[in-house]
C-alpha cells in the first residue's frame, strides 16, 4: 500500500482528481434536477388542486345528463389528463399511484372508436369512476400540502 | 376509522344515487343544537340510505383572525345521526361534499323539470 502511494507521480493525483470531480459533477446534475422538479411541483401544489376541483365539479353536474354531456365530460378529462401528465412529474408515493391510476381510467375513456372497438367504454359509470379517482387525487394533493407545512 | 378515500367514494356513491334518483333527500330547518351565535344554518338536507340517516348541510362558522375581527368561513358537514338527531360519526372534510350538496339542490329544487315545462322538451 505504501508503494503504491510513492510510485504516484503529481500527474496521476491529477488524474484521479479529475476522476473525482467528474463523478461529483454528475451527481450535482441530478440533484439539482431533482430538486428542480420538486420545487416546481410543490409550488404548483395549489393551483393543481383547485384545477383538478373545477373540473371534477363541472364533470359532476354533466352527469346529471350523461348521454347530452358527453362531448362536454370528454373535453373536461382531455384538460384534466394534461393537469395530471404536468403533476405525475414531481409526485411521488400513493400520488403518482393515484394519478397513473386516473389517466389510465382517462385514456380508456377517450380511446378512439375503431372497427374492432366497440364505444361502450364512454360509459356513465367510467365517467363516474374517473371523476371519483380525480376527486381521490384532490384529497392526496392536500394531504401532500398539509405535509409540506409542517415541513415533511 | 374513515379515511379520506373513504369518504370520498361514500360521497361519490351518495351522489350518484342522488342524480339517478335512486335516493331522495328531504329538507328542514336546522335543528336549534346546530346554530349558535358563531355557527350559521341555512338548511338541512336529511336521507335514509342502508338503515342509516345521513345528514348533510352547509355550515357557515366565524373564523377569528382577532379578537374582535372576524370573517364568515363556510364548511360542508356530512354526518350519521340516529332518530333524535344525536351525531354519530362525522366524516372527514372532502372538496366533493360540494358537489353532493349542488346535486341534492338541483334535485329537490326541480330545476331539471322547471326548464322542461319552461321550454316543453
Amino acid at each position: 500500500m505504501v508503494e503504491f502511494f510513492k510510485s504516484i507521480t503529481l500527474s496521476d493525483y491529477g488524474s484521479y482528481a479529475s476522476i473525482i470531480g467528474f463523478i461529483t459533477a454528475i451527481l450535482t446534475f441530478f440533484l439539482v434536477w431533482g430538486i428542480k422538479k420538486n420545487f416546481l411541483f410543490r409550488s404548483q401544489i395549489d393551483e393543481h388542486r383547485e384545477s383538478l376541483t373545477k373540473i371534477a365539479s363541472e364533470v359532476s353536474g354533466h352527469l346529471e345528463n350523461f348521454s347530452e354531456n358527453l362531448h362536454n365530460v370528454e373535453e373536461s378529462f382531455a384538460i384534466a389528463d394534461v393537469k395530471l401528465r404536468n403533476m405525475q412529474k414531481g409526485a411521488s408515493k400513493d400520488l403518482l399511484t393515484d394519478i397513473k391510476l386516473a389517466r389510465k381510467k382517462i385514456s380508456k375513456f377517450r380511446a378512439k372508436r375503431s372497427i374492432f372497438t366497440s364505444n361502450e367504454n364512454k360509459s356513465d359509470k367510467l365517467a363516474r369512476e374517473i371523476r371519483t379517482q380525480l376527486n381521490i387525487v384532490i384529497e392526496e394533493l392536500t394531504l401532500v400540502r398539509k405535509e409540506l407545512m409542517v415541513g415533511k | 376509522m374513515s379515511s379520506q378515500r373513504e369518504t370520498v367514494e361514500i360521497i361519490d356513491k351518495l351522489l350518484e344515487l342522488t342524480q339517478l334518483d335512486e335516493l331522495s333527500w328531504k329538507s328542514i330547518d336546522p335543528p336549534y343544537n346546530l346554530t349558535s351565535a358563531d355557527v350559521r344554518v341555512q338548511l338541512v338536507y336529511m336521507a335514509k340510505y342502508l338503515q342509516k340517516n345521513i345528514r348533510v348541510y352547509e355550515q357557515e362558522y366565524k373564523y377569528f383572525v382577532d379578537e374582535d375581527k372576524f370573517y364568515w368561513q363556510k364548511r360542508m358537514m356530512f354526518e350519521f345521526v340516529d332518530e333524535s338527531d344525536n351525531v354519530l360519526w362525522t366524516f372527514p372534510k372532502t372538496e366533493n361534499a360540494w358537489d353532493l350538496l349542488k346535486a341534492i339542490q338541483y334535485k329537490n329544487s326541480q330545476v331539471s323539470d322547471f326548464y322542461k315545462s319552461m321550454f316543453g322538451k
